[in-house]
């Protein structure tokens, strides 16, 4: 997998140091230009790039839907898109470091995106759907990495869409996003599951995505649950075996 | 076909228009990508590192990506030329010919399928020429008894521009298949007239070079495509800027991809152009655009049949053609008829030899024919208006 290198590395065991092998995450510059502007880096982990780029675009607001995106080439470390609206005020320059809280979303309360998706699931959906993220393959495979995973509720059901791992959250939730995007995936019926925190940068990412539901095997913040209290969008975290916290707009979940 | 497709087409408010197998009208949104080019980002490809210059470069890269996904060339190189004529001439010229090697074409062929190969004479190459029944079809034991082990190339036409009739090329691929060796033979497909009306796996065709016409199937004009199977075959027509690695004072390396054989700035509009124009024909879909040209086939070919005094040339099975119709009526000259219809009917149509004069001598029509070449914008009544003017044409002569 492209998530994975091989590095060397001295390993300390029973008081003796020894020369071996290890696999850790891989992580990768991608600067993406938009109709050919450079407007972000992203350090990532190097699959779904194509995934990635799109779903960022979109959370980001330079695209409001895949049919304004004319073009995305990628080659090696550089991400090209055109989009069909022209943008003279695009300047880029910024930096997304692949740790926690590096969104480059501006903060404007007045331009909170108002979910309108009128989603209600039930509370096995939430623990199948976070069952199934934490459990996936990937995570088996890498452990450490953030896991995103895209559902969408049908009848009393999780239907797992796509699962996507990245050494950044936002990164992994850009990825799913833009897989829902490709594959014309109604956002208005899908929730998100994630194995980490809940950042304000993720509830505004679900707010432009018309996602009314994420649910996280860890914690959230006070800035996450205030604006999403505004936005309409359900947090729950520690969602652990049979227990869970639901923070906000807890009617969408069904009981 | 609906009135949308019909309202980007504003010509067809004006004028009945059937000659499109001479060159399509094109549609508002091929018009609009190719004036956004000047409009917005004029500059030219794979030279400059500005914005411009990278938007330009990509949307161009973009169109040959399109057209190739069009076509069904999953292997090879798709290479924009200004058309078919330029396409062909560019295998003729690039291809390595020895004294004594054989080309073998068809009766049938446009003057460009015809004239690359009769050239190559000169270089002690053999033509040879396998006629057509009257209507157009063609048996494959005259293609198996005219190749040998010293043919190099057999080039033939998808779909005859004179009489609509569609050739056996994929049982002629798989005929020279089973007769390949290290020198051939090759197969070079005329797809002017196929790529604009029929769905098209040039992949699965078993060809090696596929050549079209961009501003036959809704491109601007100046746009042609030659798919090349293993472009290592050929030889570049042309040298010159952007289709080399390197240079220095006494050796040069050849780019890789389509840019080796695009030398010089080329219609980088109408490229783009060409790729929306191939987006717009995959929207409408080419089944349904194919089905719904041979309802307007039928209709003109009963119509036609019905009237006294003309005569019609080419299969009268739709299976084995398309809208291409060519026809004459006793006692009028063709080109006297087209003037007629559009004084008279304003009806546009395209008459005389077609650019194809050996297969008028052949079918020994000196003054050639009337030719009515429909598209997915042609309606019913336009078919109707030509059949009640034909009619009272020749009921008048």
């Amino acid at each position: 997998m492209a998530i994975l290198k091989e590095v060397s590395c001295v390993k300390y065991r029973d008081g003796e140091f020894v020369e071996a092998k290890h696999e850790v995450a891989e992580e990768a510059p991608l600067a993406i230009s938009v109709n050919g502007t450079h407007f972000v880096t992203a350090m990532l982990s190097p699959e779904m790039k194509r995934e990635f780029v799109i779903g960022y675009l979109l959370t980001e607001g330079i695209i409001k839907e895949l049919a304004e995106l004319e073009s995305v080439q990628i080659e090696n470390h550089n991400a090209s898109a055109l989009v069909a609206h022209f943008l003279p005020g695009i300047s880029g320059k910024k930096f997304i470091v692949s740790g926690c809280g590096g969104g480059t979303s501006f903060l404007d309360e007045s331009k909170l995106p108002q979910i309108t998706s009128r989603l209600e699931i039930e509370q096995d959906s939430v623990f199948a759907a976070v069952k199934a993220t934490l459990t996936s393959q990937v995570h088996r495979i890498t452990g450490g990495v953030h896991l995103v995973g895209l559902f969408v509720a049908e009848a009393h059901e999780a239907k797992p869409i796509c699962i996507a791992a990245d050494i950044g959250r936002h990164n992994a939730f850009d990825k799913v996003i833009g897989y829902g995007l490709l594959n014309d995936v109604p956002f208005d019926y899908a929730f998100v599951a994630c194995s980490g925190r809940i950042s304000s940068e993720m509830v505004l990412k679900c707010a432009k995505t018309n996602i009314a539901l994420i649910a996280s095997h860890g914690a959230t913040t006070s800035l996450a649950i205030a604006l999403a209290e505004k936005t309409g969008l359900c947090i729950i975290g520690f969602v652990r075996g049979e227990a869970m916290n639901v923070y906000t707009h807890a009617e969408r979940i069904r009981h | 076909m609906n009135e949308r497709i019909r309202a980007d087409f504003p010509i067809t408010s004006a004028v009945v228009y059937m000659d499109s197998a001479a060159t399509s009208l094109t549609p508002e949104p091929v018009v609009e990508a190719v004036s956004r080019y000047y409009r917005e980002y004029n500059a030219n490809v794979g030279r400059g590192v500005y914005r411009l210059a990278q938007i330009a470069t990509q949307r161009y890269q973009d169109a040959h990506r399109k057209v190739a996904h069009f076509l069904g060339a999953t292997e090879g190189e798709v290479i924009f030329t200004k058309n078919t004529t330029e396409a062909i001439n560019m295998v003729a010229y690039g291809l390595h010919w020895q004294r004594g090697d054989e080309v073998v074409t068809t009766l049938l062929e446009h003057h460009s399928n015809f004239l690359p190969w009769m050239r190559l004479k000169e270089k002690g190459v053999r033509v040879k020429i396998v006629k057509p029944t009257l209507d157009g079809r063609f048996e494959l034991a005259e293609f198996e008894q005219a190749i040998t082990e010293k043919t190099k190339m057999v080039a033939v036409s998808q779909v005859s521009n004179v009489l609509g009739a569609i050739a056996p090329v994929k049982e002629l691929a798989a005929l020279c298949a089973e007769k390949r060796t290290e020198t051939g033979p090759l197969v070079l497909v005329d797809g002017a007239q196929s790529a604009p009306h029929l769905p098209l796996d040039v992949s699965g065709l078993g060809c090696d070079f596929f050549a079209c016409a961009g501003h036959k199937m809704l491109g601007p004009t100046g746009t042609g495509v030659l798919w090349a199977k293993d472009p290592e075959l050929l030889e570049p027509a042309f040298f010159g800027g952007g289709m080399i690695e390197t240079v220095s004072q006494d050796a040069y390396t050849l780019a890789s991809g389509y840019e080796r054989f695009e030398a010089g700035t080329p219609h980088i509009a109408g490229g783009i152009g060409l790729g929306r124009a191939v987006d717009y024909l995959t929207n409408v879909g080419m089944e349904q655009l194919s089905r719904y040209e041979a309802r307007l086939t039928q209709r003109l070919l009963e119509g036609l049949e019905s009237i006294e005094k003309v005569r019609l040339y080419g299969p009268s099975d739709l299976r084995d053609r398309i809208g291409v119709v060519s026809f004459t009526v006793d006692g009028v000259h063709p080109h006297e008829l087209a003037r007629m219809l559009d004084e008279a009917a304003n009806i546009m149509v395209r008459s005389g030899h077609h650019c194809c004069m050996p297969l008028m001598d052949y079918l020994g029509l000196k003054n050639g024919t009337v030719r009515a070449s429909l598209y997915l914008y042609n309606l019913e009544e336009e078919i109707d208006a030509l059949l009640e003017a034909v009619a009272a044409i020749a009921r008048a002569v």
